[in-house]
């Protein structure tokens, strides 16, 4: 039996392919997803929890380098380095892709660059981040109205 | 009754990447380690970490990890074995260059994978100079790791 469009795992799978259509998510999520965990089926919830939480504070300490009156390129670019890191195992393209750019005019030491660049990275962050967080919510509903069914297959 | 969660069988709405996550999903279960192996994470960035460790466990491997280049090193010097050590390059403390020299000098052999966010061709050359095995641009996949499994259980 084909499932419904109110189907909220239909519904889930759709908002994901639209991400991925879109370019905010690329097939290192695809990753997070097979890693599915039995014994804790929210570690995929979690694990965007952590990202947002590591994100949100490797953007502050980058804001901070950047307004010092001599800039401190080099926590810029180790800051960077570990958001580009973590991003990329999100499965984050654009902001991935955001990061890459930023990190060319740190690499340069261009101020101005980097303020516009930076303005970009926050920008797709916000973005990345909501889609993460209706991804979350939506599994999370999922999980806590116990989606059962008898005529799918277990896991 | 079976829980199912989103995504939990391959179907043709999980296809948006030319079945790119049931690619994944196949790979997870592509071997099965008739040894056990252990591995030693060091990344200061928590996303990673998680995700390198749960991508591990998910072949049983048994995993540690620390988040600075000198419980790396002291984890090394007391006698600590690991059949395979996954680095970054930027930690706090001592970096993955660094560390990746003291453990050669210590005289530990295993299977070293440099697992970074790429920042260039100097970064890759730097240290593969250090003699770790195989340099991995973040975030550490499935299509890299099975290779590496599959050659260390063979051992």
């Amino acid at each position: 039996m084909a499932a419904s469009s109110t189907d909220p795992t239909q519904q889930l799978n759709d908002y994901i392919r639209t991400m991925h259509d879109q370019g905010i998510l690329d097939d290192n999520f695809d990753q997070l997803l097979a890693l599915r965990r039995e014994q804790n089926p929210r570690f995929i919830n979690e694990l965007i929890s952590m990202f947002t939480n590591d994100a949100e504070a490797y953007i502050a300490e980058i804001t901070n380098a950047l307004s010092l009156t001599e800039v401190d390129f080099s926590t810029i670019i180790s800051k960077l380095h570990q958001l580009k890191g973590s991003t990329s195992g999100i499965g984050g393209h654009r902001m991935y892709q955001a990061c890459c750019e930023l990190r060319v005019a740190a690499d340069d030491g261009d101020k101005d660059r980097c303020d516009e660049l930076f303005l970009r990275v926050k920008e797709e962050f916000n973005t990345l981040k909501q889609c993460l967080d209706s991804i979350s919510q939506m599994r999370s509903n999922i999980i806590s109205n116990g989606t059962r069914s008898r005529r799918r297959r277990p896991l | 009754m079976a829980l199912t969660l989103p995504l939990g069988e391959a179907s043709d709405q999980d296809k948006w990447d030319n079945g790119g996550l049931e690619r994944k999903r196949q790979l997870l279960i592509e071997i099965v380690l008739r040894s056990r192996l252990t591995a030693l994470m060091v990344d200061g960035d928590t996303t990673c970490w998680v995700l390198e460790q749960e991508l591990l466990r998910s072949y049983g491997v048994q995993t540690l990890g620390v988040d600075n280049g000198r419980d790396a090193i002291d984890l090394i010097a007391s006698d600590a074995a690991f059949n395979l050590i996954i680095i970054e390059k930027i930690l706090p403390v001592l970096n993955g260059l660094e560390v990746t020299r003291q453990i050669c000098e210590i005289g530990m052999r295993c299977k070293m994978l440099a697992v970074t966010a790429y920042s260039g061709e100097s970064e890759r050359q730097a240290f593969l100079a250090t003699s770790v095995d195989v340099f991995i641009e973040k975030p550490l996949d499935l299509e890299h790791l099975v290779p590496i499994l599959r050659e260390l259980d063979r051992q």
